[in-house]
């Protein structure tokens, strides 16, 4: 298991991009490029929510990456306000009303575009899984 | 790294984007895209260069979309990547704009 600690700054982006090919291409992984944009942006939707909304003021994200020859697990933490997203549910929009529910887009992708999606919160700490099957 | 490239043709503003659209990126493409409907008589997003998006991208284009509906200018996004039509099919924002092939 690889790992990564940084500031909660979307300017840190491209160093998250950076470590989650290093930790693939260090596992062995070949995985497919759509599977890869996938993870990817799950990956910034989590790292962005943490950036936007753990913090009153700075903080870090611990990233840990786990690269198998069946999937990848990649983990989030973060010592900032208690947040599940999984308690959270996104309508989406419709024509007859397109305002619904504007939140909660991130996270839903992040469900769509995983295999597996966790959350625990321990003495202070929250912990976000994801895992995408290779 | 998104470039953007803004075309003016007899009133239509079309905005052709190359490259992905991170969060940072989706920001950027707001600033230039939500003014233009103070000028445009139609606004037309060209994605056929763009591989990579994220949801920012969507809160950016359903603020364009409240936008063009207030002024009554239409908004129509081109050319759209499978990838980043699988996210708006995903979350059902193909069912509030303009979609042309």
């Amino acid at each position: 298991m690889k790992e990564i600690k940084l500031p909660a700054d979307i300017d840190r982006l491209g160093d998250l991009y950076a470590f989650l090919q290093e930790s693939i291409a260090c596992g062995g992984v070949v995985l497919p490029e759509c599977k890869y944009q996938e993870l990817k942006q799950a990956s910034e939707e989590i790292f962005v929510n943490i950036a936007y909304y753990a913090y009153t003021g700075r903080g870090d994200v611990l990233v840990r990456i786990e690269a198998g020859p069946t999937k990848i697990k990649v983990e989030f933490h973060d010592s900032g306000k208690a947040f599940d997203p999984l308690a959270f549910g996104y309508g989406g929009p419709s024509p007859h009303n397109p305002a619904h529910n504007r939140g909660g887009q991130g996270i839903f992708l992040v469900k769509e575009l995983t295999d597996d999606f966790y959350y625990t919160y321990c003495d202070g700490h929250n912990k976000l899984t994801i895992v995408k099957a290779v | 790294m998104m470039k953007v490239k803004l075309a003016k043709d007899n009133g239509t503003f079309t905005f052709t984007v190359a490259g992905d659209i991170n969060t940072p990126a989706a920001r950027e493409l707001g600033k230039e895209l939500h003014p233009a409907f103070e000028k445009a008589k139609r606004v037309e997003l060209d994605f056929s260069q763009v591989a990579y998006a994220t949801s920012e991208l969507l809160r950016i284009l359903r603020m364009a979309q409240d936008i063009s509906t207030t002024k009554n200018v239409p908004m129509t996004l081109r050319n759209v990547s499978e990838p980043v039509m699988n996210m708006f099919r995903l979350t059902r924002f193909d069912a509030i704009v303009t979609i042309v092939p």
